[in-house]
């Protein structure tokens, strides 16, 4: 119960900006309308039916889900962590009787849940296209949230730099470029050449790229199964790594400030 | 829990740690981009002592002494380099044990633990359910807490919206809504008006009293430690100079009277012993010289009195700086 309530605070802290949140909507979608132009131009110039298996329809339902996913796997974390570090408050949450890292997970889940629901929604719209399975929309919600606690594990991984790099807002327009690229933000990873296919497994690909797909019912069996086990290989190298980020971290930490 | 029964005991512990000069200039920081020279600081040397249950001590000592170092030795915050702190016999903070973090409160006068964009209610309702405190007892008390500090028409205005006062109280009632059996405060009182700087000292002093509440203090306001403190610690460069009680520390230095002076023009250079009060006004302590460090000339007025705990401590401090 205790981290429920982190979850409801976050998710209040999330609209209580009401502007800020419609900004951000309105902000993601330009960038959903222009990569829908571009893609719609493309089709039309080509005259291809379809392009890696995606028809114009799909493709435009694809880059409205992966936008969306951008907006619910944040990276907000990372610099979150890094001013609590800074100004020496992560004292407060040190001193509470509570595991960091499920209440920072229930927080993040709090922080995306507005976004979550309108992904929700676009998912029901956009399964009429897809014609999955009952069985198939479970297994499809059951990778997601693989996958979410997979990103969650990778981005506490990278906050925990700022107990050693004090100012971390260099790594934004890396962190931004790297889920517009493998994420599969600005086209579909399945265009690349067959060399690069394993890009999909890397964790911003599986959060971004495959959950689209996935969500479009152009993933296999096969591949399904691929991801699950890419996503749990993905968490445990991630949990590995924040154990060991920590340990040396908290002596590192000087609670900065009086 | 009997009165002297030990919470807290530190054992010879010393704490260092390492920071970076940085030049001036563009030189300077292009210099520092090659090579940062790198300083040990020992804040922290040798100290020792034990803090019973149901204490209220207080922790002075000049800018950079060591006290909040020293509370965050305590909390478990910072690792000790040597010696050792046991808690509640047995308990070493730096493993921020569950056990530990739920018999202490903290309230850093210049750290937040209120949510800013939220009202104060939601952030107490989340330590409701960390602490995990019955409904009914949580509402009792935050009922009493928020009486006694007069913000009870506050709580559910959003935190950016509250005063520093205002703010100040919320971060008190959040550090003890848990009743800790041991609370730090660290500049309790800062931004606080007169009038409820008393409300604070008062409630604290019913708590401590009620509860057993052992309190941790450090301030720069002399008046919270003599309204709250039965024992005080007072801490220089990261050694222990004190140890005992605020009236101990008073007769201790009671012989050192001071002599208030006016001049008729302002002193330049100040001599190390004098400090400055005002416009043409200083004082000095009566053994610090056998001689006025003014020439008599330039008087125009002279008081004795005896010191209290304020002038005490700035004529102690000068004294350490004096010999740094």
């Amino acid at each position: 119960m205790k981290y429920l309530v982190s979850f409801r605070n976050a998710f209040y802290s999330t609209i209580a900006y009401r502007g800020n949140f419609v900004l951000r909507l309105v902000t993601v979608s330009l960038q959903i309308g222009v990569a829908v132009f571009m893609w719609q131009a493309v089709f039309r110039f080509s005259g291809k039916g379809d392009i890696a298996g995606i028809d114009p329809l799909q493709m435009t339902y694809y880059l409205i889900i992966v936008n969306l996913l951008s907006l619910i796997f944040s990276t907000s974390l990372i610099f979150k962590f890094s001013q609590l570090v800074r100004s020496g408050n992560l004292t407060i949450l040190l001193l509470r009787p509570v595991k960091l890292l499920v209440q920072a997970f229930f927080e993040y889940v709090g922080l995306s849940f507005p976004y979550l629901i309108i992904y929700g929604f676009v998912l029901v719209v956009s399964s009429e296209t897809s014609s999955q399975s009952f069985t198939e929309i479970l297994m499809t919600l059951a990778l997601f949230a693989i996958i979410y606690i997979t990103f969650f594990l990778l981005i506490s991984a990278m906050s925990l730099v700022s107990f050693w790099l004090i100012q971390v807002w260099p790594m934004r327009p890396v962190i931004n470029a790297l889920f517009m690229l493998l994420g599969g933000q600005a086209f579909p990873l399945q265009v690349l050449p067959q060399t690069f296919r394993w890009l999909e497994y890397t964790p911003f690909a599986l959060a971004g790229n495959q959950l689209a797909l996935l969500s479009l019912g152009k993933v296999s069996s096969v591949q399904m199964l691929l991801v699950f086990l890419a996503s749990i290989s993905w968490s445990l190298v991630f949990l590995i790594l924040i154990k060991e980020l920590w340990r040396k971290g908290i002596h590192a930490y000087e609670g900065v400030g009086s | 829990m009997t009165k002297s029964e030990k919470n807290l005991q530190a054992k010879r512990i010393s704490f260092s740690y390492m920071t970076y000069e940085k030049n001036s200039g563009l030189l300077g920081s292009l210099h520092d981009f090659v090579h940062r020279r790198k300083r040990a600081v020992h804040a922290i040397h040798d100290i020792s002592f034990s803090i019973n249950s149901g204490e209220i001590v207080g922790l002075l000592g000049p800018n950079g002494a060591g006290k909040t170092t020293l509370i965050k030795l305590m909390t478990g915050i910072l690792p000790v380099n040597e010696g050792k702190i046991d808690a509640f016999s047995g308990i070493n903070p730096f493993e921020k044990s569950s056990a530990y973090l739920k018999r202490i409160g903290v309230m850093f006068g210049q750290k937040s633990q209120l949510i800013w964009d939220l009202p104060p209610i939601d952030t107490l309702i989340m330590l409701r359910e960390i602490y995990q405190i019955p409904k009914p007892v949580f509402e009792k008390r935050l009922s009493f807490f928020t009486k006694q500090l007069a913000v009870s028409e506050q709580l559910q205005i959003p935190v950016r919206k509250l005063s520093l006062g205002q703010r100040i109280k919320f971060e008190l009632i959040c550090a003890i809504i848990h009743y800790p059996e041991i609370l730090f405060l660290d500049e309790p009182t800062i931004g606080i008006d007169v009038s409820s700087q008393s409300n604070i000292y008062r409630f604290l002093r019913e708590i401590n009293k009620e509860r057993k509440m052992t309190i941790i203090l450090t301030s720069h306001n002399t008046k919270d430690i003599v309204a709250l403190a039965q024992r005080v610690i007072i801490i220089a460069k990261g050694e222990k100079i004190f140890d005992g009680t605020p009236n101990a520390l008073i007769s201790e230095h009671a012989s050192q009277q001071i002599i208030e002076v006016t001049t008729d023009s302002p002193i330049e250079p100040l001599p190390i012993d004098l400090i400055e009060l005002g416009d043409c006004h200083y004082q000095f302590l009566s053994n610090d010289s056998a001689q006025l460090p003014i020439a008599l000339a330039h008087i125009l007025s002279l008081k004795r009195r005896d010191g209290d705990l304020d002038e005490i401590l700035v004529g102690l401090f000068s004294k350490l700086e004096g010999k740094k």
